[in-house]
């Protein structure tokens, strides 16, 4: 989306709450999963909930985009900022309302134990289930992404509109449904996030989405904007960096601090390397 | 057709603002008192005329222990109208429910404990305030209603347990307890024991029912958490146990998994969470109970109570210890049972009544009783409870020293989770002079 509008959308973070309120109405409401349900139930109960959180936050992020952001095209660049922090309000609130202030706990539904152990335990680095179900959501999604973006006519137009909108649209691509487009796929991915993240975190509550939102930004830049290798890399990082600093028993400065060096990343990514590890990728004189 | 909008605009302006200055100041509540703040509820009072005296309570009523809180309320209008008959002494007495807290935050938000105080300090029928729940807000409060015009506002807390707010301790924050009586003045008493017993209780309560060797404190960085996590600390090393690792948790974070695994390598029996439910505690417990094992023990202070916000951890919470700084109700008088039994009809409380309401009918009785035999003025009812000697009241037998505590016996009590409700498992109780 950044490398389309050059818009930081701080609503993104919220729509992925959303995403996760969806699978705990499923997993609570719905199905009524209990502890470690048996493995049809849970695969019948992930299929419905990104399904239907996929396509509600698709449609959600394309209506925002729609009424939020389109009218705004031509408008300074503070204007939908300003716009998309609105937008994220808008979204905790609707959450606040419908959920409650407090946290939605889920039951623990993804299998316990480890998948495979690396060394001899007790010291050894273990791979639960839970883990492994991150991987299998994510990796066929990631596939699809870069199909979508490298590999067919609507992820060329994505491109092209990323790289020059004038020139895009001289070339006959419709600019405004390239741009809906890009927000209808950026909604579905943040609705299958929160899916995971509900399942495999067990809570959430309305203004989960901020703080990962922000986190996924500084992880965004770190790899650099726009990048999707680098944003993969600098989420990595960033949560390499975060477990090692709450979790190493040498003298780490510990959770407390967790926020502050990660944040402190941003600023010296934004100092020393403003085109983050793996470069940039925005439009043309943008 | 323009003169007509030119005109309409701003008397429509001017009643807006009028409107808009209004609801900012609070409505006039019913019989013509002053202006409560806009938190307030409607005043309770069913007597002849119009109340000479206003009491308020001061709770969070929006979040996890709004159910409780709200009984806490119900137990102040039972003791006024059952057994004062909104008649204290030779003053007839209202009372208003007023909240601090917020729906965004579920919990007290140190803004509204601000301007609480301002619009109390300010309101000349108000006589006392029962509360606040939190210490937070309590410390944001009290300085400003200690320097009321109309002199201290007399201020009993039923749960507040932070050290520096009336007495010294080597945790507390720099000018505790003075900065909150900038007159000089104490105008703040307090029903409950305070953190340096409640903290070391729990240390007494892990050795003595889990044989606990090597334990991990984690804090939640309020003056509250860290007070009575640092309480903990002091007495577990005196106990003999080693103190694995001592430090906050992020209250913002989404994942404790690297915490818990770092606790987990320390070999530690037993994590003590000095902190509040509310402060993503839930996410806390899980995380912790997903790497540590069911074999790990947790225990915590009155911070997370009520007790059905930490069992929404469901199994995560099953057999945690958790403190509350009174004594158990199992353990009252017949005057504190016959209050328990009454305030639950009075109410319709269904289920197991938390201690919390029990507590403030405590206060809100100890109130009245300084109010009755005052001259109705603020200072007078000050001294009324600084003298005040409660014989086999809901609490017992006892009085307030010179700080405002509670003496002479600090009774804290030790709860395991189990099931969907808290069992009874340890008390402490400690004779003190005063």
């Amino acid at each position: 989306m950044y490398g389309i509008l050059e818009l930081i959308n701080f609503a993104h973070g919220d729509v992925f709450m959303i995403g996760g309120m969806i699978a705990a109405t499923f997993v609570i409401n719905v199905f009524a999963l209990s502890p470690y349900p048996g493995i049809g139930m849970l695969a019948l109960a992930v299929v419905v909930s990104l399904a239907v959180a996929m396509a509600g936050c698709a449609l959600l992020n394309a209506t925002i985009e729609r009424i939020g952001y389109r009218p705004l095209r031509g408008a300074p660049r503070l204007v939908p900022l300003i716009t998309a922090i609105g937008m994220s309000y808008i979204l905790e609130n609707i959450a606040f309302v419908w959920k409650g202030p407090r946290p939605v706990s889920l039951p623990p539904t993804l299998p316990s134990g480890d998948a495979f152990t690396i060394g001899t335990c007790p010291k050894c680095a273990s791979y639960q289930w839970s883990q492994l179900f991150v991987l299998i959501v994510t990796v066929p999604v990631l596939v699809g992404l870069v199909w979508l973006v490298r590999y067919t006519k609507r992820g060329k137009a994505m491109r092209a509109t990323a790289q020059d909108k004038d020139a895009a649209a001289m070339m006959g691509i419709d600019v405004n449904r390239t741009i809906s487009f890009t927000f209808l796929v950026a909604g579905a991915l943040a609705g299958a996030a929160g899916v995971i993240f509900a399942f495999y975190q067990q809570t959430m509550q309305f203004n989960t989405g901020f703080t990962l939102g922000l986190i996924a930004f500084t992880a965004a830049v770190l790899g650099g904007i726009g990048n999707l290798q680098g944003a993969v890399l600098g989420g990595l990082m960033i949560g390499f960096i975060q477990d090692f600093n709450e979790g190493l028993g040498w003298q780490a400065p510990g959770s407390a601090w967790t926020h502050t060096i990660v944040f402190g990343i941003l600023i010296l990514t934004l100092v020393f390397r403003p085109q983050g590890l793996l470069g940039e990728q925005i439009p043309e004189g943008g | 057709m323009k003169k007509r909008i030119l005109i309409g605009g701003p008397i429509a302006a001017v009643i807006l603002l009028v409107a808009g200055a209004a609801a900012v100041a609070g409505p006039l509540r019913s019989n013509s008192v002053s202006a409560l703040p806009s938190t307030c509820g409607p005043v309770f009072y069913k007597g002849s005329g119009s109340p000479k005296l206003i009491v308020v309570s001061d709770l969070p009523l929006q979040g996890a222990g709004r159910a409780q809180n709200l009984e806490m309320g119900q137990a102040i209008r039972y003791v006024l109208e059952k057994q004062y008959h909104f008649k204290v002494g030779k003053y007839t007495v209202g009372y208003a429910g007023c909240d601090d807290s917020t729906a965004q935050a579920g919990r007290y938000d140190p803004a509204v404990c601000s301007a609480n105080g301002t619009a109390y300090a300010a309101n000349s029928n108000l006589i006392g305030i029962l509360g606040t729940f939190n210490s937070g807000c309590s410390k944001v409060l009290l300085p400003i209603v200690n320097r009321a015009p109309g002199g201290p506002i007399p201020m009993i807390s039923s749960a507040n347990t932070a050290v520096g707010l009336t007495h010294n301790a080597p945790w507390n924050s720099p000018g505790e307890p003075g900065i909150y009586y900038p007159t000089g003045k104490r105008n703040y008493f307090r029903v409950a024991a305070t953190d340096d017993y409640q903290g070391p209780s729990m240390a007494d309560a892990l050795k003595a029912l889990k044989k606990t060797k090597k334990v991990y404190i984690l804090n939640d960085q309020t003056t509250f958490g860290a007070g009575v996590a640092s309480a903990f600390q002091g007495r577990a090393k005196k106990l003999g146990m080693t103190v694995a690792g001592y430090e906050p948790w992020d209250l913002n974070a989404t994942d404790y998994t690297a915490l818990a695994q770092k606790i987990k390598n320390t070999g530690a029996t037993a994590v003590y969470l000095g902190g509040l439910v509310c402060d993503n505690g839930v996410k806390l417990l899980k995380d912790l109970r997903s790497v540590l094992g069911p074999g790990v023990q947790f225990a915590g202070p009155d911070g997370w109570t009520p007790e059905s916000a930490t069992l929404a951890a469901g199994a995560a919470a099953q057999g945690m210890y958790i403190s509350y700084a009174g004594q158990p109700l199992s353990k009252l008088g017949p005057a504190g049972k016959t209050f328990i039994k009454n305030l639950t009809k009075y109410s319709h409380w269904k289920g197991q009544m938390p201690p919390y309401p029990v507590y403030q009918g405590q206060s809100a009785q100890a109130l009245f009783a300084a109010i009755a035999k005052s001259n109705g003025t603020r200072q007078s009812v000050v001294d009324q409870l600084h003298k005040l000697k409660v014989v086999k009241g809901i609490m017992g037998t006892f009085h307030f020293d010179k700080n405002g505590d509670i003496v002479p016996f600090k009774w804290i009590s030790v709860e395991k989770l189990k099931g969907n409700a808290g069992v009874y498992a340890f008390a402490v109780v400690t004779k003190v002079k005063g």
